[in-house]
C-alpha cells in the first residue's frame, strides 16, 4: 500500500518551513526542493474588489497624484491559499519513517497541517477533515 | 513517555536539545530545537516535538542556522582597523585577549579623560542582548548612556510603559495555554472566543516571545474566531470574521470607537468596571466624541464593521472570553500611548483581563532590567546619581526615561550632531546596526554624526554590516545561539510562558555571547560588582531563575512553565505589598490616568492625526498622494538580519513595495518593477509587488534592507541607501511624551525606476543567487 502526505491546505500559512526543512535535511542545492509552496491570492471572491469600483470612479484616467477618494471602502471576502507541492525529489523521508519517526516536513510544519500515512489512513483522515485537503503520493 | 535528556548519543551523533533565541535574532520565543553534532560540527537541525510551545515546528530561520554558523563572511576572530580606514574593508585579526585589552584601555581613557558619560552603548531589538543592555552600560562600562536607537523608543517599550503607568506592570498577552504542559487540552482552560489582532502579524513576527502560529492552532482546533485591525490584509486576516482595514495611524480613533459602541450599548462588564477600574465615567464621556459614523470618515473603516467588531469582542458566549494581541503598530505611532491606553481599557471593561481565553497577565517583576537597573547601579556605585542626571534626553522626556532607564534615542542623534550638552566620544554596538538596520530613522544622519562624534567605536557582531563598516575600529565576534549556554525567558520576563535552556552544542568563534561579554567587560572595570556573579550560570541564579532553581536543574528540566494563575488582582498578587488590585496610584486599572496627567498629557485616550497625512497636511499630500506604512515582517529575516543567507534569500530575495494593482496601473508600474518611494526626506527603491491586500490609497514598504553582496566600503556601505526605508523615515516625529514614531503612518509618492531617473546607477548589484 502506498504511503503519502496529507495536507490540510485550508490552514497552510505559507510559512515555507516545509521547503526549508526538506532542503536542509536532504542537503539540496539552492533552487532545488523536495517540496515547494505555491501561492494563490489574495484575490477578491466577489466579481470585483469592492475597492476598485470606487477607485476607478475616482481615478478614471487620472494619475495617482490626482486620486481623491474619501471615506471608507472595504474589501469583500478574499481568496488566499497556499498549496505545498511535493516534487520528484521527495522520498517521503524513508530514513526517518524506517526509524518510526515522521517525515521532516510533517514535524516542522508550523500550522500542523501535514500528516504522513498510508493512502487508506489518509483517505479516512481527509474524509474526517472534510474540506480543502490534499493527498499526495509523490 | 519520559522526556528525552538534554543531550544524547544516537548513531554516532550527539543530539543536543535546546531553546533558540539569538543571535541571529529572534524574540525570546525559545522554540525547541534538536541540534545534531558530529565530530564537533553541526550537521542537522530539527524541531523538538517535546517542547511545550512549538512542539516540533520551526521557522525557516532556525532551520537554516547551519548556513549562518559556518558562513564564509562570519566574523570568526576579533578584528581591528585603523581609524583612518573607517569605511574601508581593511581589517586585521587579533586575539580575544588583545581585543579586550584594547577595549579596556579605551574605556578607561574616555572615562578618565572626558567622563563615563562620553561612552554610549547601543543595543538593537529583540535579541538576547536586550536583556542585558542597561546592565552592560551601567555596570560594565559605567556609563549612564544606554541607547536603543529607534526613534521614539517605538518597540514594545510604549506598550510595556502604558501597562506600567496604568496598572503597575505585567504584560497582557493572548492566552495561548502556554503555561500548561498539556497546552490546549488542559482541563479548565478555555480557548479565546475571539482573538483581536491589532497591528500585529504574529505568525511572521512571533513578537515578544508569543509563538505566532498558536493563533492558527486555536482557530483550527479550538473554535477560536478572529478579528483583525490592520491596514494590510495578512494571510491570517483573510481568515478573520471582521477585518478592520484602517488607514495607517488612525488606530486610536478606531479603538475609541469600539469603546464607544461597547459602552453605549451597555456591553461592558459592570462588576469588572466597578471593582477594578478607575475613571469610567470620564472615559464614557470621552468616547462620545468617537461614534462609528464619524470614525468611519477618519479611519476608512465602515461604521457597520466597527459595530460588528465591538459586539463580537465584548460578547461572552457560554462564559468565554476574548483576547487582544497588540502589536508594533501601537508603538510606531506618535499617538501610540493613547492606542495602548484605549486597548487596555477595552480589555479591562469587558472583563477580559487575566482570565482563561482572555489576556493573560505577567506578575509584576522585581529586579526588572529596565526600571530597577538605575537603583541597582547606584547601589553598586558603578554610576552615580550625578552621572544619571546627565543621561541624554532624560530631563526632556521623563515619561520615557523614568521607566526605560535608557537615554532618549532621538536626543542622542541631536547630541551626536551638536556635541550638546557634551560630546559622545566612544560608541559600543551590541547587536545593533544603526546605519542600515531596521530601527533607526534618518540613517544617513546617524552615519555622519557617529563618524564625526566617535573617536573610538566597537561592536560585537556575527557579521559585518553597514554600521561596523562605517564607524567601528574594533569588532568582537558573537557566538550564535548554538554556541553558548543561556536562559530564554519568554516576553523578556514581563509575562513568562516558560523558562527555557539554550544549550551550547558547538564551538566556532573566538568570541563571546552577549552575557559573557557583559561579564568579561565588567570583571575588568568593576571587579567588586562582577566577581560574585562571574559566570552566566551564577548570573541566572542570582537574577533570573525562579527561586530554588539552578542552572543545572533547568538544564535537566529543559523548560519550566510557571503556574498559570488567573484573576491575580483578586488574590493580592499584582501588588508587591500583597494588597488587592493593581499597583497604580488608585490600585485599579486607570481608564483616567493619574500618571499620564502628572507627566503632562491628557489623562484619557484621544486621537490625533499623524504629522503627515491626507487630513493633517492636505497640500503636502497632493505631492505625496499615498499613505505609507512600513515594516511588515517576513519569515526569512529577523529585521535587518539574515540578508546574507542565500537559502533564505531564495524565499524572499528583494525588499518589496506592496501596492494595489489599480494603484500600480495608474502609475504605470508592473509586478516586479523597481519603484522609487519618495517622501520629503528622500527616496529609496524597492521591487513592486502587486497585491489586493492593500487599500488602493495605501502602500507598504519592507524595512531594514541592505545588501551584503554589495560593495562593503563607503560610499556604498553594502548599498543600504538604495532600499532601506528607514533612510527616509523622519527624525524625532515622536509623540508628546517622547514615545512613538511615524514608521507606520507616513505619506509618499511612488514612481517607476528608469535609466533616466537612476543616473547614479545604484541599482542593487547582480543577484548572488545564480540558481534562483
Ligand atoms: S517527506 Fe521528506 S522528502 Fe518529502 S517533502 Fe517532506 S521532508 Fe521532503
Ligand atoms: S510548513 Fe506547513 S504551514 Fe508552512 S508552508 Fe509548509 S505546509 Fe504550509
Ligand atoms: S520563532 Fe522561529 S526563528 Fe524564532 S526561535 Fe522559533 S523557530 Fe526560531
Amino acid at each position: 500500500m502506498a504511503n503519502g502526505l496529507l495536507i490540510h491546505y485550508d490552514w497552510c500559512s505559507g510559512c515555507k518551513s516545509c521547503e526549508m526543512a526538506c532542503q536542509m535535511k536532504q542537503d539540496l542545492p539552492l533552487g532545488q526542493w523536495g517540496i515547494k509552496v505555491l501561492e494563490d491570492g489574495p484575490w477578491p471572491l466577489d466579481a470585483k474588489d469592492l475597492r476598485s469600483e470606487k477607485f476607478y470612479a475616482a481615478t478614471e484616467d487620472k494619475k495617482a497624484a490626482d486620486i481623491e477618494i474619501e471615506g471608507s471602502i472595504s474589501h469583500g471576502k478574499m481568496h488566499w491559499t497556499y498549496i505545498p507541492e511535493p516534487t520528484e525529489l521527495c522520498d517521503l523521508c524513508g530514513d526517518l519513517t524506517a526509524k518510526g519517526e515522521v517525515p521532516r516536513c510533517v514535524q516542522t510544519c508550523q500550522a500542523r497541517v501535514m500528516e504522513y500515512g498510508s493512502l487508506s489512513e489518509l483517505s479516512s483522515r481527509a474524509e474526517q477533515i472534510g474540506r480543502r485537503v490534499l493527498i499526495y503520493l509523490p | 513517555m519520559a522526556a528525552k535528556p538534554w543531550k544524547r548519543e544516537e548513531m554516532g551523533e550527539t543530539i543536543v536539545r535546546s531553546c533558540a533565541w539569538s543571535p541571529p535574532g529572534c524574540h525570546p520565543v525559545g522554540c525547541g530545537v534538536q541540534l545534531h553534532v558530529k565530530d564537533g560540527k553541526l550537521v542537522d537541525v530539527e524541531g523538538d516535538p517535546e517542547h511545550p510551545i512549538n512542539r516540533g515546528a520551526l521557522c525557516p530561520r532556525c532551520l537554516a542556522i547551519k548556513d549562518v554558523v559556518y558562513h564564509k563572511d562570519r566574523i570568526y576572530r576579533p578584528q581591528i582597523r585603523d581609524r583612518a580606514d573607517r569605511g574601508k574593508n581593511k581589517w586585521r585579526e587579533i586575539s580575544l585577549d588583545e581585543a579586550m585589552d584594547l577595549l579596556e584601555e579605551k574605556t578607561r581613557y574616555f572615562r578618565d579623560t572626558y567622563g563615563p558619560e562620553s561612552i554610549v552603548v547601543f543595543c538593537g531589538t529583540g535579541r538576547e542582548a536586550t536583556m542585558y543592555h542597561n546592565e552592560l552600560t551601567f555596570m560594565s562600562f559605567g556609563s549612564p548612556n544606554a541607547c536603543y536607537a529607534q526613534s521614539g523608543w517605538s518597540c514594545y517599550a510604549p506598550r510595556v510603559s502604558s501597562v506600567a503607568y496604568l496598572m503597575g506592570g505585567g504584560y497582557p498577552e493572548i492566552d495561548y495555554a502556554a503555561r500548561y504542559a498539556d497546552r490546549y487540552d488542559h482541563e479548565g482552560w478555555s480557548a479565546p472566543n475571539y482573538i483581536l489582532l491589532w497591528g500585529k502579524e504574529p505568525l511572521k513576527s512571533n513578537a515578544d516571545g508569543f509563538w505566532g502560529h498558536s493563533v492558527v492552532d486555536m482557530m483550527k482546533d479550538c473554535d477560536t474566531k478572529l478579528i483583525v485591525a490592520d491596514p494590510r490584509l495578512t494571510w491570517i486576516a483573510s481568515k478573520a470574521d471582521v477585518h478592520l482595514q484602517l488607514r495607517p495611524g488612525t488606530d486610536a480613533a478606531l479603538a475609541l470607537s469600539l469603546l464607544n459602541v461597547i459602552i453605549n450599548e451597555d456591553l461592558y462588564d459592570h462588576d469588572a468596571v466597578e471593582k477594578w477600574t478607575y475613571g469610567f465615567e470620564a472615559l464614557q464621556e470621552r468616547v462620545q466624541e468617537y461614534p462609528p459614523e464619524k470614525v468611519e470618515k477618519i479611519t476608512w473603516v465602515p461604521a457597520e464593521q466597527i459595530y460588528d467588531a465591538a459586539r463580537k469582542y465584548a460578547a461572552h458566549p457560554e462564559g468565554k472570553h476574548s483576547a487582544i494581541g497588540w502589536g508594533l503598530a501601537v508603538d510606531q505611532n506618535p499617538n501610540g500611548i493613547q492606542v495602548g491606553h484605549a486597548l487596555l481599557s477595552l480589555i479591562a471593561i469587558t472583563d477580559n483581563m487575566d482570565v482563561p481565553g482572555g489576556n493573560t497577565l505577567g506578575l509584576p517583576t522585581k529586579n526588572d532590567t529596565n526600571v530597577d537597573m538605575i537603583s541597582r547601579a547606584m547601589e553598586a556605585d558603578t554610576v552615580s546619581k550625578q552621572l544619571f542626571d546627565k543621561r541624554i534626553g532624560a530631563k526632556e522626556f521623563p515619561f520615557v526615561c523614568d521607566l526605560m532607564s535608557t537615554n532618549h534615542p532621538d536626543s542622542v542623534l541631536d547630541t551626536l550632531e551638536s556635541f550638546e550638552p557634551y560630546r559622545l566620544r566612544m560608541g559600543v554596538f551590541q547587536s545593533s546596526n544603526v546605519v542600515g538596520g531596521a530601527i533607526s530613522a534618518a540613517q544617513t544622519r546617524w552615519l555622519e554624526a557617529m563618524k564625526n562624534s566617535f573617536e573610538f567605536a566597537c561592536a560585537t557582531e556575527i557579521f559585518h554590516n553597514p554600521t561596523t563598516m562605517a564607524v567601528c575600529d574594533l569588532v568582537i565576534p558573537l557566538k550564535t545561539w548554538v554556541e553558548h549556554d543561556t536562559l530564554v525567558v519568554s516576553h523578556y520576563s514581563f509575562n513568562i510562558a516558560f523558562y527555557g535552556m539554550c544549550n551550547k552544542a558547538i564551538d566556532v568563534v573566538e568570541g563571546y555571547s552577549d552575557l559573557e561579554f557583559m561579564i568579561e567587560v565588567g570583571k575588568r572595570l568593576f571587579p567588586e560588582y562582577w566577581n560574585e556573579v562571574n559566570t552566566p550560570a551564577k548570573y541566572f541564579e542570582k537574577y533570573l531563575l525562579p527561586p530554588g532553581e539552578t542552572f543545572e536543574t533547568l538544564q535537566q528540566k529543559h523548560t519550566i512553565q510557571p503556574e498559570e494563575i488567573y484573576r491575580k488582582c483578586e488574590k493580592g498578587l499584582m501588588r508587591f505589598d500583597g494588597g488587592l488590585g493593581y499597583m497604580s496610584q488608585t490600585g485599579r486599572i486607570e481608564l483616567w490616568s493619574h500618571a499620564y496627567s502628572n507627566y503632562g498629557d491628557d489623562p484619557l485616550p484621544y486621537f490625533v492625526e499623524p504629522p503627515r497625512s491626507p487630513i493633517s497636511t492636505p497640500e503636502l499630500f497632493k505631492e505625496y498622494p499615498l499613505v505609507l506604512t512600513t515594516g511588515g515582517r517576513s519569515y526569512t529575516s529577523f529585521h535587518s538580519e539574515h540578508r546574507q543567507i542565500d537559502r533564505l534569500r531564495q524565499q524572499v530575495k528583494w525588499p518589496l513595495l506592496e501596492l494595489h494593482p489599480d494603484t500600480a496601473k495608474s502609475l504605470g508600474i508592473e509586478d516586479g518593477d523597481w519603484a522609487w518611494i519618495e517622501n520629503p526626506f528622500g527616496r529609496v527603491k524597492q521591487k513592486a509587488s502587486l497585491t489586493y491586500s492593500l487599500d488602493p490609497r495605501v502602500v507598504h514598504a519592507h524595512h531594514g534592507w541592505w545588501y551584503p553582496e554589495d560593495d562593503p566600503e563607503e560610499p556604498s556601505l553594502y548599498g543600504f541607501r538604495k532600499s532601506n526605508i528607514n533612510v527616509i523615515m523622519p527624525h524625532k516625529a515622536i509623540g508628546k511624551l517622547g514615545f512613538g514614531d511615524t514608521f507606520k503612518c507616513e505619506i509618499c509618492k511612488v514612481y517607476k525606476v528608469t535609466d533616466d531617473n537612476d543616473l547614479d546607477n545604484h541599482l542593487p548589484a547582480p543577484p548572488v543567487l545564480a540558481q534562483v
